[in-house]
């Protein structure tokens, strides 16, 4: 809200500098986000419709400063008696509209206003229009009650009825457009259709015009939900809907009318008829809260005295009586002070929050991270260790970007920004391969990035969120550009596999197995799924070529996706392994087999086969060439031979290694090197 | 068989001091010292001596064999500290070259932050819970005492999947989630994403980090939540960080406030990142309404509770002088190797 200061001034007295009231102001709650020209831009928060006026902010400034405000004194000059009524008022929705009164000016002459009052407008940020629509916006700014004026010879039957819009019907605004009502709609009607959209804008048909002789000038109290519904329903706020939404004063729609009609008297625009029809079906009284002082310092850590809560509350307006508990009366307009707690807010306030002291609970709590937020923890610190930076993609993304990868459900926002952030991403793998194509773009081609987040898939009993960790290679890591051994680490299928598993080591999960694997926007040789104890935890592999070229990456690139909750759930403790007290003996045995033989296969057949005195196989050698028979490779590993109790000789290690080649001559049609 | 121990004795000391290399030495060694060296050869050769002059021979051959053998090795220490010297030199590099790349991975500045301010709120006696994105109205605005339709939403436009489903708006919808199941006095936290309908450009995004605490104890009061945040943002930002309240509204707090802290660019001061307020606004707190207690199945005549919560992105913003609030989610390598 735009407040310029010098109105401001006009009923309360302002001493400090503008500097000074725009700090008093903002540390009792109505911010002042900007000032210019002695115009203060003040952020008023949603409770307080009651400060949308000059006078509201008026009687804050009154209570800070502990001072009364001199509001403009309603004294109405009737040139006559009434002698008839001139509006017959019917509220066929009396919970919607609790009050509506009218007045009547008649000999209107339509002209510009006065140009004081249009200065004040303007710095309010209004645009002047004539004298009788300038005065209505003028007493809304300074009161905060909206007022509309009808053309009264417009209006059909001299009638007046509240009620919601029927089905079908509709109106044309002030604005010129048409618009098709509902029920949800509360409209104001003559005899015969509806002239306003209440609260919210009056009708073109009625509008006061260069012709017009006579005006009915309404006020009212109507209901904040129902003008917030009804300007949300016809896309429309105005002024007007602003604060019917925020709450405006049942008590006042009176005396802002008698100030509008008194300032048209006053500034020649029209003599007033004598009367006004005030028709208040649901009265609204002021409403008595206790303060207890106690409870009121027990709440707020403080010491104040009782004499202090008194006066902050009288000073708002608020009308104090008793001593302990404080009875007190809140007036109308301050629709937001319905308990105890909100008084004691208001004490608060006043005395200022800066009076409150700093001290910290006493009692102790154990405090504790989550058992995700530690898996997690687990998983950044392994894949970190490893190379990878971590990465943060949005939760939302882009459906085409994700099609690449994905093609079941996804979960899409009823209102999406924009297409490209309308879904809920099924995976990390997409936002990583959108990072790695950004960096590609601007010149970076090695990319190493990790994410550990949320996905989100349809479920059959709505949005189901999971935890993933994704990762994305391509280029070198570490890469170092000056020409020494060893090379920098290239991005390959199996560096990839290898940061797999380093990270289900960190789980202490031994029993991993990898399985060739197709799937969408992978490459179809080079992709597997990781299965722990027959449950598959996700994949990983290269992105299919097409794929990689489609979406412009910086040149082959290998990711993977887990699921870490199945890590979590098939990760097992550790427990010290006693070191050897007796030499191992080591033998590489060379294992000549068709190239299909996966080496999994191989090495499980010379794990079975060698028994208990195996202690580990590595692989050291693959090699394929000249010296093989066509479609061979040969697979070469080292086997290290230990007993828990004995120093092994090379007898009995002969007969293991022998066992070994026999059962892969068996099992796999090995032969040997 | 004229051989004079006197005579053999000053050549071998010649040769051996004359000796350059270890190698050298052990040739003179093996010639002079040798099972068939020449001081060898002496002493075989007393046998061919008068009976009388044996002894005194005998002696003087001990005598020069073992001064020999002395300075033998005290040229092989002489000469082996030059080889290795000489070693050393040969392999000296230039330190100026650059080291061989090895870089191990960063986090994200923003899980980095998110990472402090978990260590200090455990600290502080909280228990982190995770929470859904995917939130129902029910938590998020309901039970948060939100009226239905209240303007107070106008400032969290919502994205919607579907009637009453959202993505949450605030971290603060996990009160009515936790509460209801947990007896007091108790010490929530929660981390994570929100969304609200927003248009990105460099100071919005339409996801957004945030932190919420709550207590619930017989006495919590306004003081006690100046004190925690005070304590948080000073083990955050440093000793010398001030924290200031004033009043705000937020539906689900009452007293409310809003927490700004000193600038810490210019300590208050006033500058372009302030906006030469001197305060940069960190989020929203107050004591617990007494109707979201009550919603919560918790008595407010019997217990009572604070609640804050706090954008995340400001932090690493002021700490790393990041202008721009979309190079969070871009992911550019050149970005994210900085921290």
């Amino acid at each position: 809200m735009r407040l310029p200061v010098e109105w401001l001034k006009e009923y309360v007295d302002i001493t400090m500098s503008d500097e000074e009231l725009a700090e008093l102001l903002t540390m009792s709650g109505s911010e002042v986000e900007s000032r210019q020209n002695g115009v203060f831009e003040v952020k008023v928060t949603p409770n307080r419709g009651d400060t949308l006026s000059i006078l509201g902010m008026a009687q804050e400034v009154a209570a800070l400063t502990r001072q009364s405000v001199r509001g403009p004194e309603p004294c109405i000059h009737e040139d006559s008696e009434k002698h008839e009524s001139f509006v017959k008022i019917n509220i066929e929705a009396p919970d919607l509209c609790a009050r509506y009164a009218a007045r009547m000016v008649t000999d209107i002459c339509i002209g510009p206003s006065p140009e004081w009052m249009q200065k004040r407008l303007i710095a309010a940020g209004m645009r002047p229009i004539n004298n009788v629509v300038d005065i209505t916006n003028y007493v809304m700014l300074e009161f905060g009650q909206p007022l509309h004026a009808f053309d009264y010879d417009l209006l059909s039957e001299r009638t007046i009825i509240v009620r919601r819009a029927r089905q079908g019907e509709s109106i044309v605004t002030l604005d010129g457009v048409f618009r098709q009502l509902s029920p949800e709609i509360l409209v104001i009607a003559d005899a015969h259709r509806p002239v306003a959209v209440a609260g919210i804008m009056g009708g073109a048909e009625t509008e006061v015009s260069e012709r017009t002789r006579q005006i009915l000038l309404e006020s009212a109290h109507f209901d904040p939900l129902c003008i917030r519904r009804g300007s949300k329903l016809l896309g429309l706020t105005t002024e007007a809907s602003y604060r019917f939404e925020r709450w405006v004063d049942p008590s006042g729609v009176v005396s802002a009318l008698d100030r509008a009609v008194q300032l048209m008297r006053d500034l020649g625009v029209g003599r007033i008829v004598p009367g006004v029809e005030d028709c208040y079906p649901r009265r609204y009284t002021p409403v008595t809260i206790q303060l207890r002082p106690r409870r009121c310092n027990e709440v707020l850590g403080t010491n104040f005295e009782p004499s202090l809560m008194r006066d902050a509350l009288a000073s708002l307006g608020l009308e104090v009586r008793g001593e302990d508990p404080f009875e007190v009366t809140v007036p109308t307009r301050r629709a937001d002070l319905k308990a105890e707690i909100d008084l004691i807010e208001e004490v608060a306030r006043i005395a200022g929050y800066d009076r409150i002291p700093y001290e910290l609970p006493k009692d102790a709590l154990i405090g504790k991270h989550s058992d995700w937020q530690l898996t997690s923890d687990l998983i950044r610190e392994t894949l970190a260790r490893a190379g990878l930076y971590e990465a943060v993609g949005h939760s939302l993304t882009d459906p085409a970007l994700v099609s690449h990868f994905y093609t079941g459900q996804t979960v899409r926002l009823r209102n999406p920004v924009s297409e490209e952030f309308s879904i809920l991403r099924p995976s990390l793998i997409p936002t990583l391969a959108a990072a790695a194509q950004l960096s590609a773009r601007r010149g970076t081609k090695d990319v190493a990035l990790f994410e550990v987040g949320k996905i989100f898939l349809p479920g059959s009993e709505g949005v189901q969120e999971k935890h993933s960790v994704a990762a994305l290679i391509t280029g070198t890591l570490m890469g170092g550009r000056w020409n020494l051994k060893p090379a920098p680490l290239t991005a390959d299928f199996f560096l990839c596999k290898g940061i797999v598993e380093e990270l289900l080591d960190a789980f202490n999960i031994q029993n991993a197995s990898f399985e060739p694997s197709s799937r969408l926007g992978m490459h179809p040789g080079r992709t597997a799924r990781v299965c722990i104890c027959g449950e598959e935890v996700g994949f990983l592999g290269q992105i299919h070529p097409e794929v990689e070229e489609l979406l412009e990456l910086p040149g082959p690139t290998y990711v993977f996706e887990l699921d870490p909750d199945s890590l979590s759930r098939h990760s097992r403790g550790r427990t010290y392994t006693p070191l050897p007290k007796f030499p191992a003996i080591t033998r590489d045995i060379a294992v000549v087999v068709d190239e299909n033989t996966p080496s999994a296969a191989v090495r499980s057949v010379i794990l079975q086969a060698g028994g208990e005195l195996v202690e580990s196989v590595e692989l050291f050698d693959l090699y394929r060439g000249p010296n093989l028979p066509p479609g061979k490779k040969s697979i070469a590993f080292s086997v290290v031979l230990r007993s828990p109790d004995t120093t092994l000789t090379d007898e009995q290690a002969d007969a293991v290694i022998e066992n070994i080649r026999t059962a892969l001559s068996r099992e796999v049609g090995a032969s040997f090197r | 068989m004229s051989l004079n121990p006197e005579s053999v004795r000053r050549e071998a000391e010649e040769r051996i001091l004359a000796a350059s290399s270890v190698q050298e030495l052990e040739e003179v060694e093996t010639h002079f010292l040798g099972r068939k060296g020449v001081v060898t050869q002496l002493l075989r050769s007393l046998g061919s001596l008068p009976p009388e002059q044996r002894p005194a021979f005998g002696r003087q051959v001990n005598e020069a064999k073992q001064a020999l053998q002395e300075l033998v090795e005290k040229r092989r220490a002489e000469l082996a500290r030059i080889e290795l010297e000489a070693r050393l030199q040969e392999e000296r590099v230039d330190v100026t070259l650059p080291g061989r790349t090895f870089r191990t991975g960063r986090y994200h500045p923003i899980n980095a932050t998110i990472d402090e301010i978990r260590r200090v709120m455990v600290g502080l006696g909280f228990e982190f819970v995770e929470m859904p994105d995917v939130e129902h109205y029910r938590f998020n605005f309901e039970a948060l005492n939100y009226p239905p339709d209240h303007p107070a939403m106008d400032e969290q436009m919502s994205f919607y999947i579907d009637d009453g489903v959202l993505l949450r708006t605030q971290t603060t919808s996990a009160q009515g989630r936790v509460m209801p199941h947990r007896e007091p006095p108790f010490r929530i936290a929660v981390v994570g994403r929100c969304y609200r309908y927003e248009t990105v450009d460099a100071t919005h995004n339409h996801t957004f980090y945030q932190v919420d605490g709550f207590m619930v104890d017989r006495v919590v009061t306004m003081a006690h939540l100046k004190g925690t945040l005070d304590a948080f943002n000073k083990a955050i930002f440093g000793p010398n960080v001030r924290t200031r309240f004033r009043p705000d509204y937020f539906p689900f707090v009452e007293p409310g406030a809003e927490i700004a802290i000193s600038c810490v660019f210019c300590n208050g001061s006033g500058c372009r990142i302030c906006k030469e307020t001197g305060w940069l606004e960190q989020g929203g707190c107050g004591l617990i309404h007494p109707n979201v207690l009550r919603w919560c199945g918790i008595d407010p005549d019997a217990w009572s509770g604070y609640a804050f919560g706090l954008g995340i992105e400001r932090m690493p913003m002021l700490k790393y002088s990041i202008d721009d609030i979309r190079l969070f989610y871009e992911n550019d390598m050149r970005f994210l190797r900085q921290f």
